[in-house]
């Protein structure tokens, strides 16, 4: 039952956009209003200005925004040269680690660089070696590119947000076939009838993790997809809450 | 919304679902797309009634999309209603469809921007057919739109008074103009289906039209019903707000049971 079920968002991110949204201001507070709102018990936060103003900014700010509040776990832009002085990211990620943050996302538009593995190998490696995952927007990567990525790095825990309702996904079916560590975030995005139930069926129910499109979906959408999902205790448990968290601890 | 928390289908509120489809699509494999699949989502979540179309007739297949869903309202006669879509491609067939299908039971009418692969904007002198035959009978329009068709039926709303205009995806772009345009003209209702589930339109929604124009819309089995319902389940309105677009709106727009 959903009532009593513990819920970690995946998916959240904090920041005002350059266009101010209507009515509500993506910060902390809200964030934690709509989390008591919801029954949503953690969630794993980004932010918006690593994006408006690079990673070093971004990174101090989340962890700022997350500070003495367990419920919210940061999470790290990184790039594949790390960043500056050193430009080495096996240092940047000693440094995620160091401050707590146990997972990372990347936007490869807003830093200007390629995803595939001669541009950003090195950081996969790393990720890999130390089973951190990595976050990355459906939108900001292709189906080719992926299947390059985890080609090479087989045991890179990527997890992929915001995968739309394409029905059975004739790109995303096939690389959840080839590539035992692909995830995704299920949100109000994966808007499949059935979805989530052949998910789990032809999947298994371990990959997936839970989203609620914060700050710009109704995050109760996505509670409600879980909800009805017809699918066992179990498996509705570790969407929720259990793949993640099993994820982080792995964690070295 | 301990319904919705817990599970279980809603049980105490009149769902209507007065947006949904059925039948194969191109290029979007459903993963099941029969009436006994709709039928099956309908009763998981506590949806009474839906309001169909044939997705074959989306492109144009109007007649193999609207056999579809005749036979699902053979099929589930208190379940199903149907929507008629015509091939705006064959204007000189038009007619002739509108009348088997309305002969046939039919009381609804669906218009769809990208019929044909060029899309034929709502306000060619084609859709006059439709429009004409619609008016005539006093029939609901759904029109599926994503804020810019909302110009091409200004004038269509003024001159067909009769039709019961439903704006579907309510809110995809330009939310203003779906405001303004439910609030000029008394024919026109605004339908609530959209895959982003923006935060708070609801809230919106009943702050700035006449909740009686507010028709709940799941957009399946092309979306996951449950995401739309949790919308207005979680949204923070009024419980009779809530039960209003869920299903007691709809029931006044359509004059059904």
């Amino acid at each position: 039952m959903m009532n009593d079920l513990k819920l970690i968002a995946c998916d959240p991110i904090l920041g005002i956009p350059r266009v101010r949204p209507e009515g509500y201001q993506p910060d902390r507070a809200d964030l934690l209003f709509q989390m008591n709102r919801l029954g949503i018990s953690q969630a794993v936060v980004r932010h918006r200005v690593a994006i408006e103003c690079g990673p070093i900014v971004g990174n101090g700010v989340v962890l700022e925004e997350t500070k003495d509040e367990d419920l919210l776990l940061p999470a790290w832009m990184v790039t594949p040269d790390g960043s500056a002085p050193d430009f080495e990211p096996g240092k940047l990620i000693n440094e995620m680690i160091k401050s707590g943050t146990r997972i990372c996302w990347i936007d490869p538009q807003a830093e200007g660089f390629s995803l595939l593995p001669w541009c950003s190998g090195h950081l996969y490696e790393i990720l890999q070696a130390r089973q951190i995952p990595l976050l990355v927007d459906y939108d900001k990567v292709t189906s080719d590119d992926l299947d390059v990525i985890l080609s090479a790095f087989g045991q890179l825990n990527l997890i992929l947000l915001n995968a739309p309702r394409l029905g059975r996904n004739r790109l995303l079916y096939p690389l959840l076939e080839r590539h035992a560590n692909l995830r995704l975030c299920l949100s109000h995005t994966y808007s499949v009838p059935g979805g989530i139930e052949d998910l789990c069926k032809t999947f298994g129910d371990h990959r997936w993790v839970f989203g609620i499109g914060y700050p710009d979906a109704e995050g109760g959408a996505a509670i409600a997809g879980l909800s009805y999902a017809r699918i066992s205790d179990r498996a509705r448990e570790a969407i929720a809450h259990i793949n993640i968290e099993s994820i982080l601890e792995d964690v070295v | 919304m301990a319904c919705c928390k817990s599970g279980k289908p809603l049980a105490d509120c009149l769902v209507i679902d007065s947006h949904a489809h059925i039948g194969p699509m191109v290029g979007f494999p459903i993963l099941s797309s029969s009436i006994e699949a709709l039928i099956a989502e309908m009763d998981r979540i506590g949806v009474d009634q839906a309001y169909v179309s044939g997705l074959p007739a989306l492109g144009t297949a109007d007649r193999i999309g609207n056999d579809i869903v005749l036979d699902a309202m053979n099929s589930y006669p208190d379940r199903i209603r149907g929507y008629m879509v015509l091939n705006i491609s064959e204007p000189n067939k038009i007619a002739m469809e509108m009348q088997r299908c309305y002969g046939a039971g039919i009381r609804a009418v669906k218009i769809f921007s990208y019929a044909t692969r060029g899309g034929l904007q709502y306000d060619d002198p084609v859709y006059e057919i439709v429009f004409e035959f619609a008016d005539a009978h006093s029939l609901p329009v759904l029109a599926h739109t994503w804020g810019d068709e909302l110009d091409q039926l200004a004038e269509p709303f003024e001159k067909y008074s009769r039709i019961r205009w439903l704006l579907a995806h309510t809110g995809s772009k330009d939310l203003p103009k779906y405001l303004r345009v439910a609030k000029e003209f008394e024919n026109v209702y605004l339908e609530t289906c959209f895959s982003t589930c923006p935060r708070s339109l609801f809230e919106k929604l009943v702050s700035e039209v006449q909740l009686h124009k507010i028709i709940w819309g799941s957009d399946q089995l092309f979306m996951n019903a449950a995401h739309q319902l949790g919308r207005v389940l979680f949204s923070q309105i009024t419980p009779a707000q809530k039960r209003a677009i869920l299903g007691a709106n709809a029931v006044a727009l359509f004059g059904g049971k």
